[in-house]
């Protein structure tokens, strides 16, 4: 936008000694133009400087008209006044009078610098904004003098194109007589709306329910209109708290995506080959019989486990969740379902935090509206201003408390754009700039001694032999498996809680055993990833890696907010291990503002272990990630049935070649109940309409200090019905009715009643009536970690992972050395027209095209159509 | 005193989600192809795309739409009254039945492409309306952002103030010193549009 | 000619709003006075207009404003060049048989199509006529007798009132102009916009010469941009 040329000041400062001061003050930063008089002054500003600095009232005239006329002269140059006096009134009418900033006089020298660079990164904006105005008037309807010329030039192609024999036809839009005088009735699609059809259409009734997409679980509350059964209007919902009334424009879509003309509105059954789109409308006994008989038929031949309901992450109710219906479904009937504790996707960085911090851990971080305690937060392979939209605030909030956000992306992304500083890494070095960024603080002395020494595995002993860590037990004086380290006071090994001052590092021998410190190992780990190493690995400078690792070290409390973008390379989890390391060798645990994890969450859904395991019975549980593998080896047991809900597993899951060449085949039955002909949905046998959260019952956890209560608002549309009565259809059929017996909104009330001690006070009406209730939670429990008691084998945070010493045939190792993470996961592409859909179902549904909400497309970015 | 109604649009905030621009859409029922409000890119050639240099670059976004000027050229020019500013709060109407599809009023706008110009018939995506502007879409008129005043008449704000998840826009009369915007005015650094143009806009973008 | 919206000097927004509103009025009132000449038998000026390619360049310098739009009628605005080089005696004869006294004649005068809304049949010739006339009278002008509700005539009448449009714009008479526009357009409603469509599509009926093809196609485009709202262009008549 802006070539290199210097940077212009001008300068209206007729105070000699203040003029020298700021002179010396800004010399580097620019040319300065000097005005001494009012007309040197107004000729300078003529000449559109990049910013302007004056002292109106040392002008000997009113300074206010002063101010007026230099802002009149250049009106798109910041201004900076300079004033003598600081009282509100002059203040604001310099302001008013077109002032972008006031500085007192006495002030000058510690803040007009960092006034003049703001400045300057303003006026940036503006000329691109100016910009980017005048390239649109010039795309705009009016033409301009070459547009002109180009039409000449058309004219002739024309000239040689319209010598074809046929005459052009008159206009080929159809204008049709005034709108206002067609009948309702024949009120169609392409007809405009009259003031008459809204008035007279049937009174507008607003209920409160709220969004359960999985979009990193914010959980809008909605408020929707409802006018002749038809959803006309999506808005944010009141919450006692403001910051947590928001809304976005997937939310908002669900206007069209309920009454969405490719929504699926009764029950298909695939006629031609798999894929091949050919369906058939069936009625819903007939489906159900159907495919019922099909799996009374496979558990007979190959045991009930081989028929396996994979609802997923796309809604994330209580009824309609991973834990809901389908998991209670499968329990009765003592059929295998996807494991919601093995979640299989989005889990290779939250299975490193959990190696490191415990299991159960994983997914667990400070919560979100925890981000204002901090003072640095680390972006790093996320996007959360696209991804985590309605997340997104508290992170400004906490910027504007003062905090630094840094973002670490290879793609300057919007948060990128949005924070303090940016630092773009090649991709997939993630893991070599964490090792840096380790090293340095280990190699600096920034760590937090105390904590370290406390609570992570850093001074427990290593057997040089075996590599696991050293307890009592191996001096054979006792059965006791207590963990050992070397006490500096008594210089001998003592029990790691009986220890006053342990070593943190050194070689000991303890009765023969020649043993190492844990923080020893990764001292020794860490050793190679020199900055001037990793600088050429990541493509950041040795000094820059140097400041952020002293940044982050001396900064507390900080953070580390990582989503799902390293995650998805090889040895994502290791990513996990290290940012769990780095936030506990700076002892950002347990604490406000501290933390290192994905998302912000302390706790989950609202999950009632009775109602997904009716009278005890417990499904066979899969992990999803292992799923593709088992339908083709069969092992450990063959799974002919998939039943597919809330997700899309063929596209979201990786290699969609082998899952449709492969595993496809070796399936007997592929059922799936969506909204639309999904990917999964297009490669099924029987495909099952299901109602929109706005169509059936269920409550919500989230967000965080809330839960709220989903009311059916609308009938679901043809055939639709929701996931509890198809669940309960298939109960019947297969001989365990009573399992859904009871009408879903008395499973609510039992669930909400059992559920843990922030939730099972409130009573379920005032939950109904009210629409959201404010669960026992305050925000310092929302801070991972807080008791600092660490579910690991140690109890401590664990960068030396015994269990994946390679003598327990682990394919990883108990320090987080698995670098080799150069490629991401393979997958063979499709064809294009089915990535085409692929596509058009991420861009959502702002265009009017087909998305599913049941799967993970809310993650994805939406986008409208391009401006005119 | 008569009401000043302005916006204000933090450019610091907008993550140019587009939220606002669906929102207007619902509230006012458009018709395909048809939007009031927009966010413009300011950066690279293209929506989302920075400016500069790698690693130099920058990003911003730009709400757009009608900037409901105090001194409105277009409800000057307009042969049949359908653009008007009322002046009792300084909102610029725009009423698509007296609409006479002249686009005089889109000659004289210095802000090009705020106002849409129906072609064809209008086609929507649902078979009801929407929200509840009762205004109705004709092809060959104009349309524009009317700061959603269905909306103001009852006292809430215009539906993108409301929707923003994060809260970039502001909305009130100037007029009243005690006013959020006019606190944000005197506090905040902004600019307005083509300002060369004399036009004086409501909509304020502090940056 | 340039686009009048990015070439004024005015800083004043309503004299800036003026001078594009003068800029395109006279736009109007040129295409209007093309179109109205190439209705007139053809002459001399006609036959010169159209060798020297003047039609199709005026027509296309006074509609830079229209942006897109104008795309609609760049294709028969590109078939009325190819007929630069008709030879003469052809586009007489043709419009002759079109509109003269044969056979095959389209009549090209309003009453001749709004004789349904006539009390009386052999009145509807005279109503329509004295009715222009006195619409003619008040804006100070008249037409020649017995051509009241000739289309040139009428396209001349619309040509007249842009032009006088254009005039109070440039005095920044922001009022009286916004008055004459409600004139032109009710001129529009009442009498062109009623029978024109229906004219075009018998005229393209009789295989007309190419010139007058592109004409009348340029024409129901022209008036179709101009209408606005309840145009029915002549296919849907």
């Amino acid at each position: 936008m802006r070539s290199n040329s210097p940077i212009r000041i001008l300068l209206g400062v007729p105070h000699a000694w203040l003029r020298e001061t700021i002179s010396q003050t800004l010399a580097q930063n620019g040319e300065l133009l000097v005005a001494q008089n009012r007309h040197d002054l107004m000729a300078h500003a003529q000449t559109k400087p990049d910013v302007m600095i004056a002292e109106p009232f040392a002008f000997g005239e009113p300074g206010l008209d002063l101010l007026r006329e230099l802002k009149a002269r250049a009106p798109t140059v910041p201004l900076i006044v300079l004033l003598p006096f600081d009282t509100r009134d002059y203040r604001e009418a310099a302001m008013h009078t077109g002032a972008n900033g006031v500085i007192r006089v006495e002030d000058v020298a510690t803040e007009l610098a960092p006034a003049v660079s703001e400045a300057l990164k303003r006026a940036l904006l503006v000329n691109g904004i100016t910009h980017q105005l005048a390239q649109i008037a010039e795309r705009g309807a009016p033409l301009g003098e070459a547009a002109y010329r180009n039409d000449l030039a058309r004219l002739s192609d024309h000239a040689v194109e319209q010598l074809a024999p046929t005459m052009p036809s008159f206009a080929t839009q159809d204008y049709s007589p005034r709108a206002d005088a067609i009948e309702p009735q024949t009120f169609l699609r392409g007809l405009a709306l009259t003031s008459k059809t809204i008035s007279t259409a049937a009174p507008a009734r607003t209920m409160r329910t709220a969004c359960n997409l999985n979009c990193g679980s914010h959980f809008c509350g909605l408020n929707v209109t409802v006018r002749d059964q038809h959803v006309v209007k999506i808005e944010p919902a009141d919450f006692p708290d403001e910051r947590y009334r928001r809304i976005c424009l997937k939310g908002i879509s669900y206007t069209q995506m309920l009454a969405h003309p490719r929504r699926v509105l009764h029950p298909l059954k695939r006629v031609g080959a798999r894929g091949s789109a050919k369906w058939e409308r069936v009625s819903w006994d007939q489906a159900i019989d159907e495919i019922t008989a099909q799996m009374r038929a496979l558990a007979q031949t190959y045991g009930d486990a081989s028929v396996m309901f994979f609802p997923y992450s796309g809604q994330l109710g209580t009824l309609n969740s991973m834990n809901g219906v389908y998991a209670r479904l499968a329990s009765a009937l003592g059929a295998s379902a996807a494991n919601p504790a093995t979640f299989g996707m989005d889990s290779a960085v939250p299975s490193g935090i959990e190696d490191t911090f415990g299991s159960g851990a994983g997914y667990s971080a400070n919560d979100f509206a925890d981000l204002p305690n901090s003072k640095l937060i680390l972006i790093w392979g996320g996007d959360p201003a696209q991804s985590r939209m309605n997340w997104w605030n508290f992170f400004l909030d906490a910027k504007r408390a003062g905090a630094r956000l840094v973002t670490i992306d290879p793609r300057f992304s919007i948060t990128a754009s949005k924070s303090d500083a940016w630092i773009p890494i090649r991709p997939g070095t993630d893991l070599y700039l964490a090792l840096a960024l380790a090293r340095l603080i280990v190699e600096q002395n920034w760590l937090n001694r105390d904590f370290v020494l406390r609570h992570t595995v850093a001074p427990l002993l290593v057997r040089e032999d075996t590599g696991c860590f050293l307890r009592l037990a191996d001096l054979g004086k006792s059965k006791n498996e207590a963990f050992l380290v070397w006490d500096t006071q008594v210089e001998r090994a003592l029990t790691a809680n009986r220890s006053a001052a342990p070593a943190l590092d050194g070689r000991f021998e303890i009765e023969g055993i020649a043993c190492r410190t844990a923080f020893d190992h990764l001292r020794a780990m860490l050793q190679p990833y020199t900055p001037t190493f990793v600088a050429e690995k990541t493509g950041i400078a040795p000094e820059q890696i140097f400041d952020l690792a002293r940044e982050f070290a001396t900064t507390r409390p900080a953070r580390i907010f990582t989503l799902y973008g390293v995650d998805r390379w090889r040895h994502g989890a290791t990513f996990g291990r290290l940012i769990a390391t780095l936030a506990a060798l700076t002892g950002n645990l347990g604490i406000t503002g501290g933390g290192a994890g994905v998302d912000g969450f302390v706790d989950g859904v609202l999950f009632n272990h009775n109602f997904a395991n009716p009278d005890g019975k417990q499904f066979h549980p899969i992990n999803p990630a292992r799923l593709a593998d088992q339908i083709t080896n069969q092992q450990p047991y063959p799974l002919k049935a998939v039943w597919v809900a809330f997700g899309n597993w063929i596209n979201q899951w990786p290699n969609h070649a082998q899952l449709i060449e492969t595993v496809l085949p070796k399936l007997d039955l592929l059922v799936t109940v969506d909204h639309f002909i999904t990917e999964t949905a297009h490669w099924s046998d029987y495909v099952l309409p299901a109602a929109m959260f706005f169509e059936r019952e269920d409550i919500i956890k989230g967000p965080t200090p809330y839960i709220q209560y989903q009311p059916a608002i609308v009938p679901p549309p043809g055939e639709c019905r929701s996931d509890f009565d198809i669940a309960a259809m298939v109960a019947q059929k297969l001989g365990c009715g009573q399992t859904f017996a009871r009408a879903p909104r008395e499973y609510l009330r039992y669930i909400l009643a059992a559920s843990d001690a922030t939730t099972n006070t409130l009573s379920f009406d005032e939950l109904c009536a009210r629409g959201v209730l404010r669960r026992n939670v305050s925000i310092e429990s929302q801070v991972a970690h807080r008791d600092l008691k660490f579910n690991t084998p140690t109890g401590r945070v664990e960068f030396y992972v015994e269990r994946l010493l390679p003598s327990r045939r682990c394919n990883d190792a108990p320090l987080s050395t698995r670098l080799h993470h150069r490629t991401q996961s393979l997958s063979r592409p499709l064809d294009v027209q089915r990535r085409a859909l692929v596509a058009r179902t991420r861009r959502g549904t702002a265009r009017g095209s087909a998305s599913s909400g049941r799967d993970g497309a809310a993650h994805s970015r939406r986008r409208l159509g391009a401006p005119v | 005193m008569s009401k000043r109604y302005v916006m204000l649009i933090d450019l610091q905030q907008c993550t140019g989600c587009n939220t606002c621009s669906v929102a207007c859409k619902q509230e006012n029922n458009l018709p395909e192809g048809v939007w009031w409000t927009r966010v413009v890119t300011i950066g690279g050639n293209g929506d989302d795309l920075p400016a500069g240099h790698y690693p130099n670059l920058r990003l911003d976004y730009l709400p757009l739409a009608c900037q409901h000027c105090a001194q409105a050229p277009c409800a000057e020019v307009c042969p049949a009254t359908a653009t008007s500013r009322r002046e009792d709060d300084g909102v610029v109407m725009q009423d698509p039945g007296l609409c006479i599809g002249c686009r005089s009023c889109m000659m004289v706008c210095p802000f090009t492409s705020v106002r849409v110009f129906a072609d064809e018939q209008p086609r929507f995506a649902l078979l009801f309306p929407t929200g509840d502007n009762p205004s109705a879409h004709r092809a060959r008129t104009v349309e524009k952002c009317t700061f959603c005043a269905h909306r103001l008449a009852r006292g809430d704000n215009p539906s993108c103030v409301d929707v923003c998840p994060v809260q970039a826009r502001t909305f009130g009369d100037l007029n009243d010193s005690a006013s959020q915007v006019a606190q944000l005015l005197a506090t905040r650094l902004h600019f307005q549009l083509l300002t060369e143009k004399g036009t004086e806009p409501s909509v304020y973008y502090l940056i | 000619m340039i686009d009048p919206r990015t070439h004024t000097n005015e800083t004043n927004p309503k004299h800036r709003a003026c001078s594009i509103l003068h800029q395109v009025a006279r736009g109007r009132s040129q295409v209007y006075r093309w179109l109205a000449l190439s209705f007139y038998a053809p002459d001399a000026e006609l036959a010169h207009a159209l060798n020297a390619g003047r039609i199709v360049e005026d027509i296309l310098l006074a509609t830079v404003w229209l942006g897109e739009d104008r795309k609609k009628f760049l294709t028969h605005l590109g078939k009325l060049r190819e007929c630069a080089s008709s030879a003469w005696s052809d586009l007489a004869s043709d419009y002759q048989r079109l509109f003269g006294k044969s056979s095959e004649r389209v009549p090209m005068r309003e009453s001749a199509y709004r004789w349904r809304e006539a009390s009386a049949l052999l009145d509807t010739a005279n109503q329509v006529a004295l009715a222009l006339r006195q619409h003619y009278e008040q804006f100070g002008v008249a037409p020649i007798a017995n051509h009241e509700d000739l289309l040139p005539v009428e396209l001349e009448f619309m040509a007249f009132l842009c032009e006088c449009e254009s005039n109070e714009w440039k005095n920044n008479a922001a009022e009286r102009a916004r008055q004459l526009r409600l004139q032109e357009r009710t001129f529009l409603d009442d009498h062109l916009g009623r029978w024109f469509p229906e004219f075009c599509r018998r005229v393209s009926d009789r295989a007309p010469h190419p010139f007058y093809t592109a004409l009348i196609f340029l024409s129901d485009t022209w008036l179709n941009l101009e209408y606005g709202p309840g145009y029915v262009p002549a296919r849907s008549l």
